[in-house]
């Protein structure tokens, strides 16, 4: 375990001449751990075929906490929980948080409503993603959600719905110094 | 300023790597790291998340026929912990290293509303988890099925888990020990056995992520139209989304060693 210090360098290197730690580099340091909840309410798109066509277009940031003003990196997990019946993509399960997390993705007929079956898995009509940010000393969680309720054929009046939902987080916040 | 790197321990075990000036020297850093990060290299009152474990491996998944949804779970691999840990991946699809973070698309028919696959990676208390999410479209006018598929992995284990209590002091009843094989700080927290996330350039970095990486501009239209939801996910010079898309998506990272 060579320790290694000339003037400008700190290096520590292990037995195999892996690098440790190097003072030329960044360390993603943690100013900030946070942990808890946040409860998203549902989110429900309604058409008619002969009267109105409800588009919901949702780009919400929920604010979590303060952080450090130069922290830019949030390091941790989440998952999503619907409440009741539960067509999120991947289900309730851990993973992490650095990137966009697809939650919904919806299709003409995919929910077996009795449309002709040459119509079902015609076209997109719901989609819906997640990702935590921080910057200028705020973290949150950006919702974004796009829903549309069309269907070809009758009934006339459709609802496309994603349920209310839970998405717990335990995430470091910080930046590489 | 000509500089030089300090590293400072004091009687109550706090340990701080810092950069000074030669001419001036002082200790704010290790006083008041919080205020002085431009100067900081390590704080022992600061956390670090590690890695405890590298894997890699190979995930097969099947083809889906159309008009299905389909979830196929591989499992990659026993962590052996105690709890769910955090886990850091990257995957190499088309030729290119893609981080899993977030939800990864593959195989999207850009000119066909979105149809494709998603991988996503996962842990519980017991394993490691690849899935794969795909949706397919009504006939092969819109889009290809989705194929049967390798995709090789690297999965990163932390030492960070989804239960028990917030991530503290480590236990050893000493605050720092150094000896010829292992320099450990934080009362074992910080430990040269483990692996940092170390920003970097070159062989062996891979993206991480800390901004969207996707971006969807809403619905364009209320009726049919198969591409009237423009979205996109880029990552690193790997793309995938519609091609309806007009806006300007490209994730914001940063290049890692985590070994």
């Amino acid at each position: 375990m060579p320790l290694s210090m000339s003037g400008r360098k700190i290096v520590i290197t292990r037995d195999d001449a892996s690098v440790a730690f190097d003072t030329d580099e960044g360390l993603f340091t943690a100013f900030d751990f946070f942990e808890g909840s946040l409860v998203l309410p549902q989110r429900q798109a309604v058409s008619d075929e002969n009267g109105p066509q409800t588009v919901i277009d949702v780009n919400i940031d929920h604010a979590i906490g303060s952080c450090h003003p130069n922290a830019d990196t949030c390091i941790g997990m989440m998952r999503s929980t619907w409440t009741g019946i539960d067509e999120s993509v991947f289900g309730s399960v851990w993973t992490q948080t650095c990137g966009s997390y697809l939650d919904m993705i919806g299709f003409v007929g995919q929910d077996g409503d009795s449309i002709a079956n040459a119509d079902r898995y015609l076209a997109p009509r719901a989609f819906g993603f997640y990702t935590f940010r921080a910057a200028g000393g705020s973290f949150w969680m950006n919702e974004r959600v796009a829903i549309r309720a069309w269907r070809p054929g009758s009934p006339a009046t459709w609802t496309f719905t994603r349920n209310q939902c839970t998405i717990d987080y335990r995430i470091y916040v910080g930046l590489y110094v | 300023m000509t500089s030089t790197m300090k590293l400072k321990l004091d009687k109550a075990g706090k340990l701080a790597i810092y950069e000074v000036d030669d001419a001036a020297v002082d200790d704010d850093p290790f006083d008041d790291p919080i205020n002085n990060v431009a100067r900081l290299r390590f704080h022992s009152d600061l956390r670090y998340p590690s890695v405890i474990d590298v894997r890699t491996g190979t995930a097969n998944f099947a083809a889906v026929g159309y008009q299905q949804r389909s979830v196929q779970v591989a499992t990659l691999f026993a962590h052996g912990l105690g709890g769910t840990p955090m886990v850091m991946g990257q995957c190499t699809l088309d030729g290119y290293t893609v981080p899993l973070g977030g939800s990864v698309p593959h195989q999207i028919s850009s000119t066909g509303g979105g149809f494709g696959r998603w991988f996503k990676l996962t842990a519980d208390v017991t394993n490691v988890y690849l899935r794969m999410f795909a949706v397919t479209p009504w006939n092969t006018g819109l889009a290809s099925p989705i194929n049967a598929m390798s995709v090789d992995w690297k999965v990163y284990v932390t030492d960070f888990t989804a239960e028990g209590p917030a991530p503290g002091l480590g236990s050893d009843t000493r605050h720092v020990r150094m000896d010829y094989h292992r320099i450990t700080a934080r009362r074992g927290a910080f430990d040269t056995d483990k692996a940092y996330f170390r920003s970097g350039t070159g062989a062996g970095t891979f993206p991480v992520c800390k901004g969207p990486t996707m971006d969807c501009q809403g619905f364009t239209n209320p009726y049919g139209n198969i591409t009237a939801l423009p979205w996109r996910f880029k990552v690193n010079g790997y793309v995938q989304g519609v091609n309806s898309y007009t806006g300007a998506i490209d994730a914001p990272f940063t290049a890692v060693k985590l070994e």
